[in-house]
């Protein structure tokens, strides 16, 4: 039974480059906003804040490195 | 024991007892033990008192630390911090599982350069998932792929975040934290 989920699992996440880079900035900045801020409200906007900045750093070097892979 | 008068502090404002230290004609310091005793609504803490608190403070958080590190969360959960407890376990949970699902090396203990050493301590700083990979990871890491090298980064990651949450535990344990 464990096996087969973790293969539905497995088989649900076949992530892409792009899905893989949003799932890491999700959690990375989640914790981090936890570990920071004290208030809740704090924390969402330095979470959102975060996750932001890692997508658009994320996107900002791939553009950059796109000529190197052609 | 001598009392301190007007010197009543509430609970949360527990003084600190300064020692004082004196020289004396040959040179030597001398470190004289604190002799006040404070007195609280409902309990004298005598200097032995607080030598104790400390102590068990410092098992406490040595206690945590280790629970904190062996499973990611259960150090917080031990400081009644459930919420704290479950967002450290999904979050490391969820990035060491990433990782092996997309077939990211797991460093072996010895393997014998200094950057597999390193990555070995990242690998292991996230407890008890680091000995799931072989379950997780029947087909072995496949770091060919882009892919798994993406998981290679994910299940290292989830090291160094269990790491910051086993220093927030202890932090939380301090009392420098609230």
């Amino acid at each position: 039974m464990i096996c087969g989920a973790l293969i539905v699992i497995n088989s649900a996440l076949r992530l892409s480059h792009l899905g893989a880079m949003l799932l890491f900035a999700l959690l990375v900045s989640v914790v981090l906003a936890c570990l920071t801020q004290r208030t809740r409200s704090g924390g969402v906007k330095y979470a959102v804040w975060s996750f932001a900045l890692f997508v658009l750093v994320g996107v900002g070097v791939a553009w950059l490195m796109y000529p190197i892979s052609r | 024991m001598n009392e301190v008068p007007g010197n009543e502090a509430t609970f949360g404002e527990a003084p600190v007892n300064e020692t004082t230290v004196s020289q004396t004609a040959g040179g030597d310091m001398l470190t004289e033990q604190p002799s006040a005793t404070y007195t609280l609504a409902a309990h004298t803490i005598t200097p032995s008192d607080s030598v104790a608190t400390s102590a068990g403070r410092a098992a406490l958080a040595l206690l945590a630390a280790l629970l904190a590190w062996l499973v990611p969360g259960l150090g917080h959960l031990l400081l009644g911090r459930w919420g704290r407890g479950l967002l450290f376990f999904i979050a490391v949970g969820g990035l060491v599982v990433t990782g092996y699902l997309l077939r990211g090396n797991v460093f072996p203990p010895h393997s014998g350069d200094p950057f597999g050493t390193l990555g070995f301590l990242a690998d292991a700083a996230s407890g008890i998932f680091y000995y799931f990979s072989r379950f997780f990871e029947a087909a072995g890491p496949d770091v060919s792929r882009a892919a798994g090298d993406y998981g290679t980064r994910f299940i290292a990651a989830a090291g160094v975040v269990n790491v910051l949450a086993v220093l927030d535990v202890i932090e939380i344990a301090a009392g420098r934290r609230s």
